[in-house]
């Protein structure tokens, strides 16, 4: 990564405990820079879901400090469900940010990410009658609708069929990456982290600290990045880092 | 097409019921020569419909006033102190538990209170059929707001969204359907305490509502037009059930496993 990028957020020693004195995440450190993206990779219950929550101000550290370089960064969530109004059609739930934020010219941002994701043709139908990647599709416009300056993806296509999550996973690339929003993703996935991330941060079993951290120096992701040697190589070495868990913190 | 085929394979049933009930009646009282102050047969019943249908339709009239008003006024009401209460956790505590009282001491024991704050006449059976619907409609909103997805009240929360935006735009459409189940209880309840506000509050002569009428045909030993009488306040009943259960598919048809 860029050393002299300049830091869209910064966790400075973030702790955080949850009663009763469960240590969820140990002192990390790390700089986001803007417009990158950084994926968080670590296994289940590791306190990465928290780490992502505090840097959106849903939670708060114990310890430490989280920087923003601006100082209200808009943030937009994607959770690992869709969350989608089951009352509300595609077009009216992709439409909710802005219309809680009292924006009266919001038909055109709507229409244009509904273009973007391929749910045009789907507006109007109700989140009942969509497909699941139909429905995280749908998630994703909304989280996009906003321009936000931090996107952050909380496992969103966790619970999706193979395919449809390396479709997804394109789709992301192609809308996120290279623009002016800084993204921070947890996953699961050892292939999608290292598909999608500027960064990929291993992080280790509960309480959460950085272990080990693997810049991704590959330009446009494209379907082929999968099958080049590179990924092979990476991918393989981000496993071997999760599985023996470990080594030394940073 | 398909739609009567529908519903006439869902009323052909109970109908067949309700047929084969009266047949019965007509057949058990004719056999044991029951004398019609007793029990009269449901032939007797219709010839007491169709004596004077314009003195017992308009009382039908005005209790269906009352019912509405009622009604309206708990549902309100209802959806409303239902809702404050969620907001307000402290009040949910102190006052949840006394609204039980309005479901639990018996309306016939307040009514003639009812006639003495709000006088005779329709005011008086309002109050009543309201408060004796009145509860189930605060318990099925407050249960509905509570069970609210965390995940989007979180995504609320996200969006910084006030409290009446997110009680508007979240809250009560995903209560609805729990709170329709409410309202429908409070439909069937709605006509009771109408009768019974009747009963107490009585306001006779031409302005007879149901209850009344039921009343003064005692009196005189009139059973047949008795059972007509509260064969007109069922209708009124299923009539409301039906209205707010119309209601009720139409507003979730699109999204609500219920209605499918």
């Amino acid at each position: 990564m860029d050393p002299g990028a300049a830091p869209g957020v910064e966790l400075i020693g973030v702790s955080k405990r949850f009663d009763p004195g469960i240590q969820v995440v140990d002192r990390v450190h790390l700089t986001i820079p803007i417009g990158k993206f950084v994926v968080l990779l670590g296994p289940t219950g590791c306190g990465k879901t928290t780490l992502l929550r505090m840097v959106g101000g849903v939670e708060f550290p114990d310890e430490g400090e989280i920087r923003f370089r601006q100082p209200a960064p808009r943030a937009s969530f994607c959770f690992q469900e869709s969350r989608l109004l089951p009352w509300r059609n595609v077009r009216r739930n992709v439409g909710l940010p802005l219309e809680l934020a009292g924006d009266q010219h919001r038909d055109e941002a709507v229409d244009a990410v509904l273009e973007l994701v391929g749910l045009a043709d789907a507006s109007q139908r109700m989140p009942a009658a969509l497909s699941g990647g139909m429905k995280m599709r749908a998630s994703l416009a909304r989280a996009l609708v906003s321009k936000p300056d931090l996107l952050l993806l909380d496992e969103p296509f966790g619970a999706l069929d193979e395919v449809t999550r390396f479709r997804l996973d394109e789709d992301v690339a192609r809308l996120v990456r290279g623009r002016d929003t800084t993204t921070l993703m947890v996953t699961h996935s050892i292939s999608e982290a290292v598909f999608l991330a500027d960064e990929v941060i291993v992080l280790s079993p509960r309480p959460a600290r950085v272990v080990e951290r693997f810049p991704v120096a590959f330009g446009e992701r494209l379907p082929q990045w999968r099958s080049h040697p590179e990924f092979a190589r990476l991918t393989s070495q981000v496993y071997e880092a999760l599985r023996s868990g470990m080594g030394e913190p940073v | 097409m398909r739609e009567w085929t529908r519903f006439w394979s869902v009323t052909w049933p109970p109908l067949l019921v309700v047929c084969l009930f009266m047949i019965v009646w007509q057949i058990m009282v004719m056999m044991f020569s029951i004398p019609p102050y007793m029990l009269p047969s449901p032939g007797q019943v219709l010839r007491a419909l169709a004596e004077e249908p314009t003195r017992l339709l308009a009382a039908t009239g005005r209790t269906a006033m009352a019912m509405l008003v009622g009604f309206a006024c708990s549902a309100i009401g209802g959806i409303v102190l239902g809702s404050c209460l969620t907001w307000v956790p402290l009040a949910r505590r102190g006052v949840y538990p006394l609204t039980l009282i309005l479901q639990m001491v018996p309306l016939v024991a307040i009514a003639p209170m009812l006639v003495v704050w709000f006088g005779w006449g329709i005011l008086s059976v309002i109050a009543a059929a309201c408060i004796v619907s009145i509860f189930p409609v605060i318990a099925s909103t407050l249960d509905g707001l509570q069970s609210v997805d965390p995940g989007l009240k979180e995504l609320f929360r996200i969006y910084n969204a006030g409290r009446i935006r997110t009680w508007w735009m979240l809250g009560f459409p995903s209560a609805l359907p729990s709170i329709f189940t409410g309202l429908r209880i409070a439909a069937g309840l709605a006509v009771i305490g109408a009768i019974v506000g009747e009963f107490v509050g009585s306001y006779g002569g031409d302005q007879a509502p149901l209850g009344s009428v039921i009343t003064s045909a005692l009196k005189q030993t009139r059973t047949d037009v008795v059972f007509a009488a509260i064969l007109l306040a069922a209708a009124l009943g299923f009539a409301l059930f039906g209205l707010v259960n119309l209601l009720g598919w139409w507003l979730l048809r699109r999204w609500h496993t219920s209605v499918h």
